[in-house]
């Protein structure tokens, strides 16, 4: 929003919206460039959504999960999820799960990192005591469903490289179609194709293939809701595994920001007392 | 024992515990309303295919447990109560037929602070095959040979929360006696313990104030915890007691206690039927240390204390690593194997089995809706072979049970091993648990 003048192929309208699009502006301006390569392109998209969800401070929110297999087996998760941006480069955040009853108790605390590898504790409240664990497993099941840890966590720019793909209509939304590449070799895909919307970068569809590079799964994100005057959220996630058949769906509920979290009640001492 | 006098010594033996319970209940402020139980029951039966060593141990045995848990907090005061009561009903061993306070304390919570008043429980240590460091709460140690279970603590605890890491300050005015199998029970002593004679150091028996204080933090990858405790040991010598003649602590026929079943004096004392061992218990120094280092899926792990006034002044050790395999041959399945050395100074004269032993293991996670787990390890003596196998598979049922099956198997362990009371107590264990 510093970004001086001059911008010169602002038009009226856009002058209209300015302070609340400048950086869409620059964003589409600068993907209408013909000098841009596919690959900065793709990046550019990346970063805007990125941008757009950042600064958010601290939220939390309820997880209801329903998971499908074969043969009508259902089960159900419910979770509590709290965040907070410590700074630019660190992102904390703690789950606490309260369905199916034997893991009721648990809490997971993840201090994230853009710079450095990511710190994490699980708490057993049978043993009584927090243990750090090492971070590896991104790309297994996450409770048994269809989401991988991988889908779940913070998902940097620079955990991907990319690929511009072009323009597709989804829902009747314009979207922007990019190709991503994990840069870390332990990820469960070669790549994934993620349809975000031209008005607000939001994830709409994303489809993931395994490392054979065969279609593994689709996500579509239904419900968006904004929150804070900025923040979107989807109230509804859909994963489908096309290789075996089954399905998760995810809801949020009681999305709040602004909670008051400090760095305190997400340090190694406070998921001994999570609740 | 005729049955009525058994049934009276289980009533004996769970009813101040259950009084006091419901006592407290009754006590818990109407404010507190707003709290929560949750908790579990378990049916456990375990069956054991050898003969028993001694006539009146079973072969089979069914047993009941009840963990609840209710929790309150104040949210605009940073403040919460916790109370965890505990019951085990056992068909055959009126010493496993215990209840316990696990939980019961007031705990609040300041930016740089905690403060935690009442019965609490506390885990340190990093290692897999045994907690050496782990020292605040007595071993509860009728509820099996690796469930880890502890008894509750009364304590003060004091957390100072800063920048440079936690340092905790643990006051226990009170001291637990560790539970011991019953005569009828399996893996019990070569000599039936006397509970009654307990004996210890301290002339303020077990009101001697042990104190604690723990420094932990996390360098990058390194986590690190230094430790000190002045107080009661945990665990006990054993005094032996005959024809009405207790062999003193400052004996040198003491001495011959301990790890050593194969001495001429634990031999006497096995031939002679009115013969007990009385547990003793220490007043001791020990300082702990632990180190835990992940690199990518490694995690290097070692513990070490040194302990003083508990015989002569030992040092012990548990190191290794483990590695962990993600999502093994492209399924949802992993598999972390693990590999620990267990050292003690004292050698053959050890307390503890774990002197010169090697642990190897292995922890399967199938990451599917039941949240399948198998884990095995075997312990391995390295000097005499005697080994400890076990293996434990556990699923969900449902969302609100879970059963898990148990087996653990002992091999080669020679007479003198302290193990050797155990020697044919292979058992396989089912227990199915309903959370609510």
């Amino acid at each position: 929003m510093k970004r001086k003048p001059p911008l010169p192929r602002l038009n009226f309208t856009l002058l209209t919206g300015l302070l609340l699009v400048l950086a869409t502006v620059a964003t589409t301006r600068a993907a209408a460039d013909e000098e841009l390569s596919s690959e900065e392109r793709g990046l550019q998209i990346a970063r805007e959504a990125w941008e757009r969800e950042a600064g958010y401070g601290d939220s939390a929110a309820e997880v209801y999960m329903l998971l499908r297999a074969g043969g009508g087996q259902e089960a159900q998760r419910e979770l509590r999820l709290r965040s907070l941006e410590v700074s630019e480069s660190e992102t904390r955040a703690l789950i606490i799960f309260d369905a199916p009853l034997d893991v009721r108790g648990t809490a997971l605390l993840t201090h994230s990192f853009t710079d450095q590898e990511d710190n994490q504790w699980l708490f057993l409240p049978a043993v009584g005591g927090e243990r750090r664990i090492a971070g590896g497993g991104r790309s297994g099941p996450f409770m048994g469903s269809e989401f991988a840890f991988e889908d779940l966590g913070v998902q940097r720019v620079e955990d991907f490289t990319y690929t511009y793909v072009g323009e597709d209509t989804l829902n009747d939304m314009a979207c922007y179609v990019i190709e991503r590449y994990p840069t870390d070799s332990a990820s469960g895909y070669k790549r994934q194709v993620a349809w975000l919307d031209q008005e607000h970068y939001r994830v709409q569809k994303v489809d993931y293939y395994d490392r054979r590079d065969e279609l593994l799964k689709t996500l579509t994100a239904e419900g968006y809701q904004q929150y804070e005057g900025q923040y979107w959220r989807p109230k509804k996630m859909e994963m489908h595994n096309h290789q075996n058949g089954r399905s998760t769906t995810l809801e949020w509920k009681n999305i709040s920001f602004d909670n008051g979290f400090t760095a305190r009640m997400f340090d190694r001492n406070a998921i001994r007392s999570a609740r | 024992m005729p049955a009525a006098t058994h049934i009276n010594v289980v009533y004996a033996r769970i009813l101040p515990g259950t009084l006091l319970c419901l006592v407290l209940l009754a006590l818990i402020p109407p404010a507190a309303n707003g709290g929560e139980w949750t908790g579990s029951i378990s049916a456990e039966t375990r069956l054991f295919p050898r003969s028993p060593l001694y006539p009146e141990q079973h072969g089979h045995n069914l047993s009941l447990a009840l963990r609840a848990r209710y929790y309150h907090e104040w949210p605009d005061r940073n403040e919460r109560f916790v109370f965890s009561p505990f019951l085990r009903l056992d068909q055959h061993d009126h010493r496993r037929t215990h209840a316990d306070i696990g939980e019961l304390y007031w705990h609040k919570i300041a930016p740089e602070w905690e403060l935690r008043l009442g019965v609490c429980k506390v885990s340190w240590g990093v290692a897999e095959s045994q907690n050496l460091v782990d020292i605040i709460n007595q071993t509860d140690a009728v509820e099996g040979l690796t469930s880890n279970a502890k008894l509750g603590q009364l304590m003060l605890n004091f957390s100072w929360v800063q920048d440079w890491g936690i340092l905790d300050f643990f006051v226990m005015p009170m001291f637990r006696e560790r539970t011991f199998t019953g005569r009828r029970g399996r893996f019990r002593a070569p000599v039936p313990i006397d509970h009654s004679r307990t004996r210890y150091e301290s002339s303020m028996r077990d009101w001697h104030p042990d104190v604690a204080v723990r420094y932990s933090h996390y360098f990058g990858a390194l986590d690190v915890g230094l430790s000190h405790f002045s107080g009661t040991s945990r665990d006990p010598r054993y005094l032996g007691r005959a024809l009405g003649v207790t062999i003193a602590p400052g004996s040198p026929l003491a001495n011959l206690t301990g790890a050593r079943i194969d001495s001429p004096f634990i031999r006497l004392l096995q031939r002679i039927p009115s013969a007990r061992l009385l547990p003793y218990y220490d007043q001791i120094e020990q300082t702990g240390v632990e180190l835990q280092y992940i690199y990518r899926s490694w995690i290097f792990k070692l513990e070490a204390i040194h302990r003083s006034g508990q015989g002569h002044a030992y040092t012990a050790a548990t190191g290794g690593a483990e590695y962990s395999f993600y999502s093994v041959f492209q399924s949802a399945i992993d598999v972390t194997a693990v590999l620990e050395y267990m050292w003690d100074s004292r050698g053959r004269r050890a307390l503890t089995p774990f002197q010169n032993d090697i642990f190897f293991g292995s922890r399967i996670a199938f990451n599917d809706i039941q949240g399948t787990s198998i884990l095995t390890g075997a312990i391995v003596d390295a000097r005499t072979g005697a080994t400890a196998f076990g293996i434990e598979a556990s699923r969900r049922l449902g969302n609100d049970w879970r059963i898990s099956v148990e087996a653990r198997v002992f091999a080669n362990i020679p007479p003198n091993d302290i193990m050797t009371t155990a020697r044919r107590d292979d058992y396989i264990q089912t227990e199915l648990t309903w959370f609510f």
